[in-house]
């Protein structure tokens, strides 16, 4: 199960209870990024970070206890504007328990950050998984914020058209392409087709 | 390349071609955005990528395409990306050239052990549902047109078997082999029916593949299947 390293669809979190607020806020930066990324993406609590390396610790029974769905779904909540979809999940690895949030990337428009937490979330942010390096961050680049928009312009498209065809202006081809276009793609392909 | 090819097709695997419907040899103007596109674009299901994988193999080029080789056993795969919007991909079962995939000695419940490689089901409809969704985000690129064709064949799976899951207690009787192969799906699709529903569409080539090896099941299933294993996510859910 252990990961050297986090990834862009991957961020650890250490270990704690629910009432850490500061955890929870550190988690939530977390999630929203991963909304906000194609794929979504995956929140591990129970990995201390240390230099350049990661303890797989997990979290005692007392802490546990304390992920409650019901529970997190409010805390993270309270911040998510749109709301968030995720999943949480405990597993077990060398008798170590660890928490899973399995976040889905967002449905119609991008996750922004309802309200500020100290110096760790800020009201109307957008974090992102930045492209440099996987962390949790403000859309860093124009590029990160361009992915952002094309992604929440694709979706918008497919929705479009997923009413549209659900109420039949899209109709099925009625003709094949041509013989010729074929035979120039199979052409194209060579020793591959 | 050959050499490659002819190691993929030893086994079983997948071929898979997405191209517009007409042919426009510089459709992508520039060779240089090929990258760009089918990394932008690639499909993340469950933790695998598909089909770029990135750290697996050297990234490869020619004059007017962009591809990958990966030799990486049990991951033997190869993918181009052509000017035209043509891509064309195939891949080895791992399950093949990895013996440990393979039903053993710790799965006494079944009696083809060492000699039939298995497939879950649930992968075979995610795989379909990845090769869909990739074909819905061409269509919307450079690479894309108002008609897309779609080709899929599945082949030399004579000694596999699909089951529903690795380690559930399934009765063997559940456990099928393949009745008629090779499996080979093509089908032409407007650009906005392919993004309106590419997983839906997906299920009938699915069911077509299930099909050959005894396994019908209706759409209903098929869905509740495939959201079922989008749900469980990307990697964390296989590593444990």
């Amino acid at each position: 199960m252990e990961l050297p390293h986090e990834l862009r669809g991957v961020e650890f979190k250490s270990p704690g209870p629910l009432s850490n607020n500061r955890l929870v806020a550190q988690v939530v930066k977390a999630v929203l990024a991963m909304a906000n990324r194609r794929h979504g993406g995956l929140v591990v609590i129970g990995v201390e970070e240390s230099g350049s390396e990661y303890n797989w610790i997990g979290l005692s029974e007392s802490e546990l206890n304390t992920w409650n769905f019901d529970h997190v779904s409010d805390r993270i909540g309270a911040y998510a504007d749109p709301s968030v979809s995720f999943d949480l999940e405990i597993r077990e690895n060398d008798g170590k328990k660890f928490v899973l949030l399995q976040v889905e990337e967002f449905i119609d428009i991008p996750v922004l950050c309802r309200r500020s937490y100290d110096d760790v979330l800020r009201e109307g942010a957008c974090y992102v998984r930045s492209r440099r390096k996987p962390e949790s961050t403000d859309v860093p680049t124009q590029a990160d914020m361009r992915d952002l928009l094309e992604l929440a312009i694709e979706k918008g498209v497919r929705r479009f058209l997923a009413q549209a065809h659900s109420v039949g202006l899209i109709v099925p081809p009625t003709s094949d392409p041509s013989s010729s276009d074929q035979d120039r793609f199979d052409q194209q392909l060579g020793d591959l087709k | 390349m050959s050499e490659l090819l002819n190691k993929i097709k030893s086994r079983g695997y997948w071929k898979v071609i997405i191209r517009p419907a007409t042919f426009v040899e510089k459709r992508v103007r520039y060779r240089s955005d090929l990258l760009t596109i089918i990394e932008k674009n690639s499909v993340e299901y469950r933790g695998r990528c598909f089909p770029l994988m990135r750290g697996y193999g050297m990234l490869d080029e020619g004059p007017n395409w962009v591809g990958q080789e990966i030799r990486l056993d049990p991951i033997v795969k190869l993918w181009r990306f052509y000017q035209s919007g043509q891509l064309v991909y195939y891949s080895a079962m791992p399950e093949d050239w990895n013996s440990e995939l393979s039903i053993g000695p710790q799965d006494n419940r079944v009696s083809y052990r060492n000699s039939h490689k298995a497939l879950e089901i649930s992968d075979v409809v995610v795989r379909f549902a990845e090769i869909f969704e990739l074909a819905a985000r061409l269509s919307l690129t450079e690479a894309g047109d108002h008609g897309i064709h779609i080709e899929i064949v599945v082949d030399n799976l004579k000694d596999h078997i699909i089951r529903p899951r690795a380690h559930d207690n399934t009765n063997a009787t559940w456990v099928k082999e393949a009745q008629r192969l090779p499996m080979r799906y093509a089908n032409d699709f407007r650009q906005g029916e392919l993004l309106a529903q590419p997983r839906e569409l997906s299920l009938e080539p699915a069911g077509e593949l299930l099909d050959c090896f005894g396994w019908r099941l209706d759409t209903d299933i098929l869905r509740d299947i495939l959201e079922q294993s989008l749900r469980q996510g990307p990697p964390v859910a296989r590593w444990g």
